[in-house]
């Protein structure tokens, strides 16, 4: 028997913290919002491994500090922008994939051999053009779509105002939209 | 802004993510905390202090036995084992009734911050952790205030992967509390870890002994004469 992260049952999700105090409980956050966090660490980068072992680090991290953060959801929030940080230093330090990341910018996105089936479905359509983003429209597009943050939340992850939320936003779903297959 | 193209995005993310599922996790337990390591030149002044401090020990206790005597009884002493008194099959400690079986002693450990902890287990296996025993950390209470402790569920599976299940809505003798049940590798013997949501009181089981005891002296403690109320 056991409960692993993410699979926590019903009751759990929604009281990570030791209920009633309010103090976040690591071990609680851990079981509730680890799958969520590799996840949209995965949606930032490009390999799920390294997505695993940046949101270890960032839980790793969090255990000596977690006495500083007020109540569960200021944990939350620096969990997320941890990942955020943590994720752009992992690209910023693949110097190969950054060539890589100039020529997509330079090009339409181009869809890897084993992907050219799937691109004929637009869901793998977007997800090649979300990649192909740039850094910032990308992490701006996961937190409001894939986290649901609100502007003002995503605007507080990633340190910038609001307005470069929304023009993020804008820029990126243009991208998009022209990426996708138009239907006769 | 176009809904469709962002109900598209959304749609496509989310099955994106799916392909990462508990069952496919590499590391599906809580990470240890890393110890910071200390700046190089830190390192080397608590070195020097240390060798000044430790010869100027060292050369005082040389000139003189009493003196190195004195300091040797000034190095704090960890008192372990202090077996407190059962008063039939019940142990008092502040205030708290703990049922304790025959032949099982109730054992005074280090004391942490702000907190007293005992150790309740069977009179042969006992010892300096309480690695066999139930170990009950109570907050201190003064002027009518109990100020909150900090416990979490205790390391029991070095070298195998802790998977521990949480139960938000369980009570110690009608307080409100939580429980960790704790398996090594998800089988095997089951510990638990139980703790008031005030974090004024945590008890903890070990993997192995009887756990029906346990479970039973959980549910027998009696809280109503501890100072610290709700």
């Amino acid at each position: 028997m056991g409960t692993q992260p993410g699979s926590a049952t019903g009751a759990d999700v929604g009281s990570p913290a030791l209920a009633g105090s309010g103090e976040p409980d690591p071990a609680a956050m851990f079981l509730v919002h680890y799958l969520d966090l590799v996840r949209l660490a995965r949606l930032l980068l490009d390999d799920r491994e390294t997505a695993e072992d940046i949101v270890q680090d960032v839980f790793a991290a969090m255990q000596s500090r977690w006495r500083k953060l007020p109540d569960e959801s200021a944990a939350l929030r620096y969990l997320r922008a941890s990942v955020v940080n943590r994720s752009r230093s992992a690209l910023r330090r693949r110097i190969v994939q950054r060539r890589h990341d100039r020529q997509l910018a330079a090009h339409p996105p181009v869809v890897a051999a084993e992907e050219a089936v799937l691109a004929r479905f637009e869901h793998a359509a977007i997800r090649a053009a979300v990649a192909a983003l740039p850094r910032r429209q990308r992490e701006v597009i996961v937190l409001r779509y894939f986290q649901n943050l609100s502007v003002a939340e995503t605007a507080a992850v990633l340190k910038v105002s609001p307005g470069a939320v929304k023009s993020s936003a804008s820029r990126a779903l243009d991208t998009i939209e022209t990426s996708l297959p138009r239907q006769s | 802004m176009n809904c469709e193209t962002e109900d598209k995005v959304r749609a496509a993310l989310a099955e994106q993510a799916a392909g990462i599922t508990p069952a496919t996790l590499r590391h599906p337990d809580l990470p240890r905390p890393r110890r910071r390591r200390p700046p190089v030149p830190l390192v080397m002044a608590a070195l020097v202090v240390a060798l000044l401090v430790g010869g100027s020990i060292g050369m005082t206790a040389f000139r003189s036995p009493d003196t190195a005597q004195a300091l040797a009884t000034r190095v704090p002493t960890v008192t372990i084992g202090a077996v407190l008194p059962t008063s039939g099959s019940v142990t008092v400690i502040d205030g708290i009734k703990i049922p304790t079986p025959p032949a099982w002693t109730v054992t005074e450990l280090t004391p942490r911050a702000g907190a007293r902890q005992v150790c309740l287990t069977k009179a042969d296996q006992g010892g300096t952790s309480c690695a066999r025993g139930m170990v009950f950390t109570i907050a201190a209470t003064a002027n009518g205030q109990t100020a909150a402790i900090t416990t979490r569920p205790p390391d029991l599976c070095p070298g195998a992967k802790q998977i521990m299940t949480y139960h938000p809505a369980v009570t110690i003798d009608k307080r409100p509390a939580v429980k960790y049940q704790i398996q090594c590798d998800g089988r095997g013997n089951t510990a638990e870890y139980w703790q008031l949501t005030d974090q004024t009181l945590s008890i903890s089981t070990p993997l192995t002994g009887d756990p029906e005891t346990y479970e039973h002296i959980i549910a027998e403690i009696d809280l109503h004469a501890w100072a610290h109320q709700p």
